[in-house]
């Protein structure tokens, strides 16, 4: 099992927003970002939520588990 | 020549800490504060200054092993380390709070700390050796001890930091 996100999608509909600048308004640093788009770091439950608030959209729309087998 | 060099080191020292410790107490009312930010920047130098003291203290307790801690130079090795903390420290009572950093950021330093931890206890097993056969001497082992710990401390925040 595997938490993936569509974050880097969201960036882009959102006037190719920089991780940077998601970053900042997150509060988070850009590194941070970086990882949670490469799936190397799982976020608290909070920052998934402030990021799935930021986008307008539900945690479950952000963030999806997938089976790593298939 | 020695006592006056260990004396310079000394003044140096104290003149340091005070001036920290003013700094720390008259910056967050200033007008200064503003300048004073927690940024992935200063978690990079910080670490980066980590390693350079990490490296710096272990050649020259290398080196200098009589002079090391007869001198004080490991204080003074260790103080731009002593120093970038003490910036964080402003900015936590600047923001008037402890959580300046993220929560990757905080991660990260929790699995170097284990890192350290787990590398110090060989480490040290080592150190003793050596201490027992002579090759380092006197209270050489602490400069050892503390630069290892620090150098593998910030290297692993920073790989793991920059490891996406």
């Amino acid at each position: 099992m595997k938490l993936c996100n569509n974050i880097k999608r969201c960036r882009f509909d959102n006037d190719d927003m920089s991780q940077e600048a998601l970053a900042k308004e997150i509060g988070v640093s850009r590194q941070t970002i970086i990882s949670i788009e490469k799936s190397k770091y799982i976020p608290s439950t909070l920052l998934a939520f402030k990021i799935a608030r930021f986008f307008n959209k539900s945690v479950e729309e952000i963030f999806y588990v997938i089976n790593e087998k298939n | 020549m020695e006592t006056h060099i260990e004396k310079l080191i000394k003044l140096t020292l104290l003149a340091v800490i005070i001036l920290a410790g003013l700094s720390y107490w008259l910056i967050p009312k200033s007008k200064l504060s503003s300048k004073f930010q927690m940024n992935e920047k200063v978690f990079i130098i910080t670490q980066s200054i980590g390693i350079l003291c990490g490296v710096t203290g272990l050649f020259i307790s290398f080196i200098y092993p009589q002079y090391i801690i007869e001198l004080h130079l490991w204080e003074l090795i260790i103080m731009p380390y002593f120093i970038i903390h003490m910036y964080w420290l402003i900015v936590m009572k600047i923001r008037k709070s402890t959580e300046i950093l993220d929560e990757k950021q905080e991660y990260d330093m929790s699995k170097a700390g284990g890192i350290t931890f787990a590398i110090s206890i060989p480490a040290m097993v080592i150190i003793f050796m050596l201490y027992q056969n002579e090759i380092v001497k006197g209270l050489t082992w602490f400069s050892y001890y503390i630069f290892i710990s620090i150098l593998i401390y910030s290297s692993s925040t920073l790989l793991y930091f920059k490891k996406s």
